[in-house]
C-alpha cells in the first residue's frame, strides 16, 4: 500500500504545480466574470454585502444581470484578504478545488470498484483484479495531466468548483453506503453546495441523486435514520435556491440559450407539409401557391414532419456534438477560453484507450461499473438543450468518468502486452512507444499553453483593460472625467477591480440602469463614465480622458497611449481633447 | 419456396424499387460529373475518342480531374438502348446498387462460416445475412449514391464481389481468378480505389495467407493477373504529371489550413527565442499528421453519420447518412461483434475494412466525405443488424409486456424513420436540392435549340453556379461528337476556362455581347440590364436559375 500512496502524493504534487504555476499571468488576464467574482468577494469581505449592497446573498449574485450562483464569491473572500485583490486571489479557489478534485477522484474510483468479499457476482478473475487494482491511480494520473481539467482549473470557473462538490458527494455516498456511516449527511451537503455554485448542477445533481437513490434503495432502507437526517438537511439547504429558480429572472436566463426557441424548425416543418399537400394534389412544387390550413394536410404528412420530433432531433444533435472526434481529441472546445485549440479535451493518445476501456468495462461488469457511463450520459443532458455545443464548461461535471474509462483501457492494453507478447524486446518497445507518444502529446500541450497560448488568444481574455485602467488611475488627478467605451464589454467591473474602489462608495454614488428582468448597466461611478458613445459623453467635460477602441479615435486627435494585446495588435487606446 | 429465399427475393425487389423507380427524375437533374461521363461515352461510342480527342482513354481528363474511365464504358451500351439520357447515365450505378445488396447477403453468409458454437448461433446465422442486406437495401447512404452516376458505387460492387470470391477461394482456389480481375477493375473505376483497394488486398493477404495451404498454380496465376491488369492503370496515372492534379487540388497540406498557418508563425517565433521545443513540436510533419488524423476521425462523427445535414449533393434534407434508429443498434452491434463468437479473422476483416476506408479521404480538405468512404457500407449495416438481433434476442428473454413493448417501439421508430426518409427523398428533395443538382440546363438547352437559328453567336455564362456550362450544352443538345472534335474539341478542363466551338461560346458575358444578333444565356446577374429577356427557368423552389435573353443595343 505504501507504494500507491507515494504515487498518489507525486500525482497530487504534479496536479498542484500544473494548476498553480504562473496562474496570475496565464491565462493572460481576467474575464469580466472573473473580475466580478473578485470584486464581489472584496465587497463581501468588507461588510458582508455584494457589489450592489445585498447582505449575505445566498440565492444569487446579481452581477451583470446574469444572476450568478454565489458560492464562488464566498470562497474567494479569504484569498482576497490574504493575497490582495488580484488575479492570483481570484483564481485561487478554482486551482485549489481542481487540485483537490484530483485527490478525491482517487478515493472515488476506489469506491466504485470496491470488491465486496461477500458479493457473489464477483468472480475471482486475476486479470481484472490487476486492472482494478491500479485503475484509481491511473485515473487520478490522467486527470492530473488532463488538458480539459487544467484549462478550467486555471481560471475562475464555477463549474470547476461544482465538480469537486459532485465528485465528493458521490464518493461519500458510496463510502457511507458501504460502511453505514453518517458521512451520508456530508455527501448530501456536498451535493447541495454544488447547486449554489453552478447552474448546470441544478439539473445534473437531481438526476444523479434520483438514480443513486433508486439504485441503492435497499441499502438506504437499512440506514433509515441517517437517510432521513440527510434528507432534512438537503431540503432545508435547498430552499433558497429552489425559491430563486421559480422566479422570472431565472427563467429568462434559460430562455436566452435554449434550442427550443428556434423558430426555423417550425417553418421548415410547415413548408414540408405544404409540399406534401401540393404534390399530392398534382400541383407540382408550386412555390407561388398559398399555404393551406393544417386540417387539410394528410395525417401521415403531419406525423412525418411533426415539429416535436424535429425539436427532439435538435436535442439529439446538440447532445452528440459532445462526441465529435475533433472536440474530444484534436481541437477541443471552439472557445479559446476553454481549450488552447492545440489539443482536444483529451490527448489524442487516449482515443483508442477510451474506446477499449468502455468495451471492457461493460464486458467485465465490476463494482458499480454501470454508474460510470450513466453519469457521463446524464452530465451531457443540460448542455444539449443549449445552442452553443459542444461546451466543455457545461459538461465538466462528467469528469472524471472519461478518465476512468481511459484508465481501464490503458490497463487492459498494458496487461495484454504483458501477457500476450512473448518477445521481451517487443514488450519493451511497446511500453516505450506508448510512453513516448503520451509524453509528446503532453509536451505539445503544455509548451503550447505556456509559450504561445497567451499571445494567440489574449483577446478572448479581455486583455488590455488592466493596463488601460491602471494608466487612467495614474493620471486620475489630471482629468475631470474618465470616459471608457463599452465596445469590449462590461468595463465598469475592471474599473472597480483595478482601482480597488471602495464598494461602500460605489454603492452610494453609482448610476445604474436595470433592464426589466435583464441586464444591469453601470453607467457611471465617481469620475468613471461607461458608454458606447464616447464622443458625446466626453464632450460634456472640459478635460476628459477617453479610453476607446482604436478605430473610434476622432480625426486629428492624437493618441496618448496604446494598450496592445499580447499579439501586438491594439486593443484600447487613450486620448483626450481639451475643449477651449 | 424456403422462407429464406422468399425473404431474400423481397429484399431484392425492395432494393430494385428504391433504386429504379423514378430513376433520372429524382434527383431532378444531372450534375456536371454525370453529363461529362454521359457525353464522353457518347463521343467514344461514335468516334472512339473522348472530348479531348484521346482514343479509348483509361483516364478521362474531363475537368482536369482525370477520372478513371470505366464507368463511362458502362454507359455506352445503355446509350444504344436508352439514348443519351439521364437513365442511361444513372443506370450502371443503380444496377451496381442492387447487385451490391445481393452480394452483401452472400458475403455476410460467408463471414458467418467460421463461428464458434453458441446458443443463439443458429438465429444469427439465419437472420444476419437477411437483415444486413435489408438494411443496405433501404439505406439512405447507399440509395443516395445508387440513384445518380457515382463511380464509387460501382467500385464498391466490385470490391464486395472481390472479397466474397476471395473468401470462397479458401475452399476452392479457382475463385481467386475472378477476384483478382474484379479488384484490379476497381482501379479503373474510382479515384480512391488506388489507395483503398491496395490496402484492402494487403489486408486480405495478411489475414488469409496461412489459409493458402499450398501455393498452387492458380494462386500464382491470379496474383500475377491482378498485378498485370493493374499495371496499365498505374502506368497512365504515374506518367502523366497532371493526373494527380485532382489529389493536389483537394489536399489538406496547404497554407489555408489554420493549424498549419499557426505553426509557421510559431516556428518563426521559436527561432527568434531559440526555443528548441517550439521548433520541434510545431514541426510541419507533426502538424500535417494531426490534420490527417483529424480528417480520418471526422468520418466517425455521430452527427455526420446519423443526423440530418445540409450538404444536399450527398443527402436528402431531413435525413442522415444512416437512420437515427440505427444508432443505438450499431453501438450494441459493435460490442456484440467484438466479443461475439465470430472467428478472429472475420472480426479483423470487418474492422479492418472500416479502419482502412477513411484513409484515402483523410488527406483531403473537404472531410468528412460520404462518397470517398462508401466502402464503410455494408459493414455498418452488418454491425447494426447484429445489434438489432442481439437486442431482439435479449428482449425475447424478458417478461412478456416488456418484450412486446420493446418490439413495438423498435418497429415503430424504424417505420417512422423510413417513412420520413421516403418522403424526404422522393417528395422534398427535388424542391430543396434542385440548385445543388444544377437544374435548368435541360430546359435551357431545349429553348436555345428552338431559337439558335436566328442568331449569329450564342454566349453561355460559365460563372458559378454555371461552371462547365459547355458540357451541359453538349449533352442536352446531343451535339455530334465528330463535329465537336473537328471543331477542336475540348482544349482545357479547368474551372474558369472558356470554351468555344461553332457559334457557341462559354465564358463570362461582357457588355460587348449586348447585341441583337447574340443570344445570351446565364444567371440573372450575368444578363445586361438592357437586354431583352426571352425566358426564365426557375429552380423548383421558385428562384431564377437561368435566364435566356438577347442583346438590345
Amino acid at each position: 500500500m505504501g507504494k500507491k500512496k507515494i504515487f498518489l502524493f507525486v500525482i497530487f504534487v504534479v496536479a498542484v504545480v500544473l494548476r498553480f504555476y504562473r496562474i496570475d499571468s496565464i491565462p493572460p488576464s481576467l474575464t469580466w466574470d472573473e473580475a466580478a467574482w473578485g470584486y464581489n468577494a472584496y465587497s463581501l469581505g468588507m461588510d458582508g454585502r455584494d457589489e450592489f449592497g445585498r447582505f449575505l446573498p445566498i440565492d444569487y449574485l446579481e452581477s451583470f444581470g446574469d444572476y450568478k450562483p454565489p458560492l464562488y464569491a464566498y470562497l474567494t473572500v479569504l484569498p482576497v484578504k490574504l493575497f490582495g485583490l488580484n488575479e492570483f486571489a481570484v483564481r485561487f479557489p478554482s486551482a485549489l478545488f481542481g487540485s483537490l478534485t484530483v485527490l478525491v477522484t482517487y478515493f472515488l474510483v476506489k469506491e466504485i470498484f470496491f470488491r465486496q468479499k461477500e458479493d457473489k457476482k464477483e468472480k475471482m478473475d486475476k486479470k481484472t483484479d490487476t486492472i482494478l487494482n491500479y485503475t484509481p491511480l491511473v485515473t487520478t494520473g490522467l486527470l492530473a495531466i488532463s488538458p480539459w481539467h487544467i484549462n478550467l482549473s486555471r481560471a475562475a470557473f464555477e463549474a470547476n468548483i461544482a465538480s469537486l462538490f459532485i465528485i465528493t458527494g458521490i464518493w461519500l455516498f458510496l463510502y457511507s453506503l458501504r460502511t453505514k456511516s453518517w458521512l451520508l449527511v456530508v455527501s448530501s451537503i456536498s451535493f447541495v453546495l454544488s447547486l449554489y455554485t453552478f447552474n448546470t448542477a441544478r439539473i445534473v445533481v437531481p438526476l444523479l441523486g434520483t438514480i443513486l437513490m433508486a439504485a441503492f434503495f435497499k441499502k438506504l432502507w437499512n440506514m433509515k435514520q441517517i437517510v432521513v437526517t440527510a434528507g432534512i438537511v438537503v431540503v432545508i439547504m435547498s430552499i433558497p435556491v429552489v425559491r430563486f429558480m421559480l422566479t422570472p429572472q431565472a427563467q429568462l436566463r434559460y430562455q436566452e440559450v435554449n434550442i427550443f426557441s428556434d423558430l426555423s424548425i417550425v417553418k421548415d416543418a410547415n413548408t414540408s407539409m405544404q409540399t406534401d399537400y401540393n404534390i399530392l394534389h398534382d400541383k407540382g412544387y408550386c412555390p407561388e401557391c398559398d399555404p393551406v390550413s393544417q386540417k387539410e394536410i394528410p395525417f401521415w404528412s403531419r406525423i412525418i414532419h411533426n415539429r416535436r420530433y424535429r425539436y427532439a432531433i435538435e436535442f439529439i444533435r446538440h447532445y452528440v456534438h459532445h462526441f465529435r472526434p475533433s472536440f474530444l481529441f484534436i481541437q477541443g472546445d471552439g472557445n479559446p477560453k476553454f481549450s488552447t485549440q492545440d489539443v482536444g479535451q483529451f490527448y489524442l493518445w487516449s482515443a483508442p484507450f477510451l474506446i477499449l476501456g468502455l468495451l471492457y468495462l461493460i464486458r467485465e461488469k465490476r463494482g458499480f461499473w454501470w454508474f460510470v457511463p450513466l453519469w457521463l450520459l446524464i452530465g451531457i443532458i443540460p448542455a444539449a438543450t443549449a445552442r452553443e455545443t459542444p461546451h466543455a464548461l457545461r459538461i465538466e461535471t462528467t469528469l472524471p468518468t472519461w478518465q476512468i474509462l481511459t484508465a481501464y483501457g490503458v490497463l487492459t492494453a498494458l496487461l495484454f502486452i504483458k501477457q500476450h507478447i512473448r518477445s521481451a524486446f517487443l514488450k519493451k518497445s511497446a511500453y516505450s512507444i506508448l510512453t513516448l507518444v503520451l509524453a509528446l502529446n503532453v509536451l505539445y500541450y503544455l509548451h503550447g499553453y505556456y509559450v504561445f497560448y497567451p499571445k494567440e488568444y489574449s483577446e478572448h481574455w479581455q486583455y488590455g483593460y488592466k493596463e488601460a485602467i491602471t494608466y487612467a488611475q495614474s493620471e486620475y488627478e489630471n482629468y475631470d472625467a474618465i470616459v471608457v467605451t463599452t465596445e469590449l464589454g462590461r468595463p465598469y467591473i475592471y474599473a472597480l477591480f483595478y482601482t480597488r474602489f471602495s464598494p461602500i462608495k460605489f454603492r452610494s454614488t453609482a448610476q445604474i440602469e436595470r433592464e426589466v428582468y435583464g441586464f444591469v448597466h453601470v453607467n457611471q461611478f465617481d469620475k468613471f463614465y461607461f458608454t458606447n458613445d464616447t464622443h458625446t459623453t466626453a464632450r460634456k467635460f472640459k478635460h476628459p480622458l477617453v479610453i476607446d477602441v482604436p478605430n473610434n479615435v476622432p480625426d486629428k486627435v492624437p493618441v496618448i497611449k496604446t494598450f496592445n494585446l499580447l499579439s501586438g495588435e491594439p486593443a484600447l487606446v487613450s486620448y483626450t481633447y481639451t475643449l477651449l | 419456396m424456403k422462407k429464406q429465399t422468399f425473404l431474400f427475393l423481397i429484399i431484392i425487389i425492395v432494393a430494385a424499387l428504391l433504386r429504379f423507380w423514378q430513376l433520372g427524375k429524382v434527383p431532378v437533374s444531372l450534375n456536371w460529373d454525370e453529363v461529362a461521363l454521359g457525353y464522353n461515352a457518347y463521343s467514344v461510342m461514335q468516334t472512339g475518342k473522348d472530348e479531348f480527342g484521346q482514343s479509348f482513354p483509361i483516364l478521362l481528363r474531363s475537368y482536369d480531374d482525370y477520372k478513371p474511365a470505366f464507368y463511362m464504358y458502362l454507359i455506352m451500351p445503355l446509350i444504344s438502348l436508352f439514348g443519351l439520357s439521364e437513365v442511361a447515365v444513372r443506370l450502371p450505378s443503380a444496377m451496381a446498387g442492387v447487385v451490391g445488396v445481393v452480394l452483401t447477403y452472400f458475403l455476410t453468409k460467408e463471414l458467418m462460416k467460421d463461428q464458434r458454437e453458441r446458443k443463439d448461433k443458429k438465429k444469427i446465422t439465419n437472420y444476419l445475412p437477411l437483415l444486413t442486406s435489408f438494411l443496405l437495401a433501404i439505406s439512405p447512404w447507399h440509395i443516395q449514391f445508387s440513384r445518380a452516376a457515382f463511380e464509387a458505387n460501382v467500385s464498391l460492387m466490385f470490391t464486395l464481389a472481390g472479397i466474397l470470391l476471395l473468401l470462397k477461394s479458401i475452399r476452392n482456389s479457382f475463385y481467386l481468378i475472378p477476384a483478382a480481375i474484379l479488384f484490379s477493375l476497381t482501379y479503373y473505376t474510382y479515384q480512391s480505389a488506388k489507395v483503398f483497394t491496395t490496402l484492402l488486398v494487403g489486408l486480405l493477404i495478411v489475414l488469409y495467407w496461412k489459409d493458402r495451404i499450398k501455393i498452387d498454380r492458380i494462386r500464382i496465376v491470379s496474383g500475377l493477373l491482378f498485378i498485370l491488369l493493374s499495371v496499365p492503370f498505374f502506368w497512365v496515372t504515374l506518367t502523366n504529371p497532371d493526373a494527380l492534379l485532382r489529389a493536389k487540388g483537394v489536399s489538406v497540406f496547404t497554407e489555408e489550413n489554420p493549424r498549419y498557418a499557426k505553426s509557421i508563425v510559431r516556428i518563426a517565433e521559436s527561432y527568434e527565442q531559440k526555443d528548441v521545443f517550439g521548433i520541434v513540436l510545431n514541426n510541419r510533419r507533426i502538424v500535417h499528421g494531426i490534420n490527417v488524423v483529424n480528417g480520418y476521425l471526422s468520418h466517425f462523427n455521430p452527427e455526420w453519420l446519423f443526423l440530418p445535414g445540409t450538404q444536399y449533393r450527398f443527402q436528402a434534407p431531413g435525413t442522415g447518412l444512416l437512420y437515427l434508429f440505427e444508432m443505438p443498434f450499431m453501438l450494441v452491434g459493435i460490442y456484440s461483434f467484438v466479443f461475439g463468437p465470430f472467428s478472429r479473422k472475420t472480426k479483423l476483416l470487418v474492422f479492418g475494412i472500416i479502419a482502412l476506408t477513411p484513409i484515402a479521404a483523410s488527406i483531403t480538405r473537404d472531410v468528412p466525405h460520404p462518397i470517398r468512404v462508401l466502402t464503410f457500407l455494408p459493414m455498418f449495416q452488418l454491425l447494426t443488424a447484429l445489434g438489432l438481433i442481439t437486442i431482439i434476442l435479449w428482449l425475447g428473454k424478458r417478461h412478456m409486456i416488456f418484450r412486446w413493448g420493446g418490439y413495438m417501439i423498435i418497429v415503430l421508430l424504424a417505420f417512422l424513420n423510413v417513412a420520413q426518409y421516403l418522403d424526404n427523398y422522393f417528395i422534398q428533395y427535388n424542391r430543396i436540392g434542385s440548385t445543388v443538382w444544377q437544374y435548368g440546363y435541360k430546359e435551357a438547352t431545349a429553348k436555345v435549340k428552338e431559337l439558335e437559328n436566328k442568331y449569329d453567336k450564342i454566349v453561355f455564362s460559365n460563372i458559378e453556379p454555371l461552371e462547365q456550362s459547355y458540357m451541359f450544352y453538349l449533352f442536352y443538345s446531343q451535339y455530334d461528337p465528330k463535329t465537336y472534335l473537328e471543331q477542336g474539341g475540348t482544349v482545357s478542363g479547368g474551372f474558369a476556362e472558356p470554351h468555344a466551338f461553332g457559334k457557341y461560346e462559354f465564358r463570362p458575358i461582357t457588355p460587348e455581347d449586348n447585341k441583337q444578333n447574340i443570344l445570351l444565356i446565364g444567371r440573372p446577374a450575368d444578363i445586361p440590364e438592357t437586354a431583352r429577356q426571352i425566358n426564365i427557368i426557375e429552380y423548383l423552389e421558385g428562384t431564377p436559375a437561368i435566364v435566356i435573353a438577347d442583346g438590345n443595343s
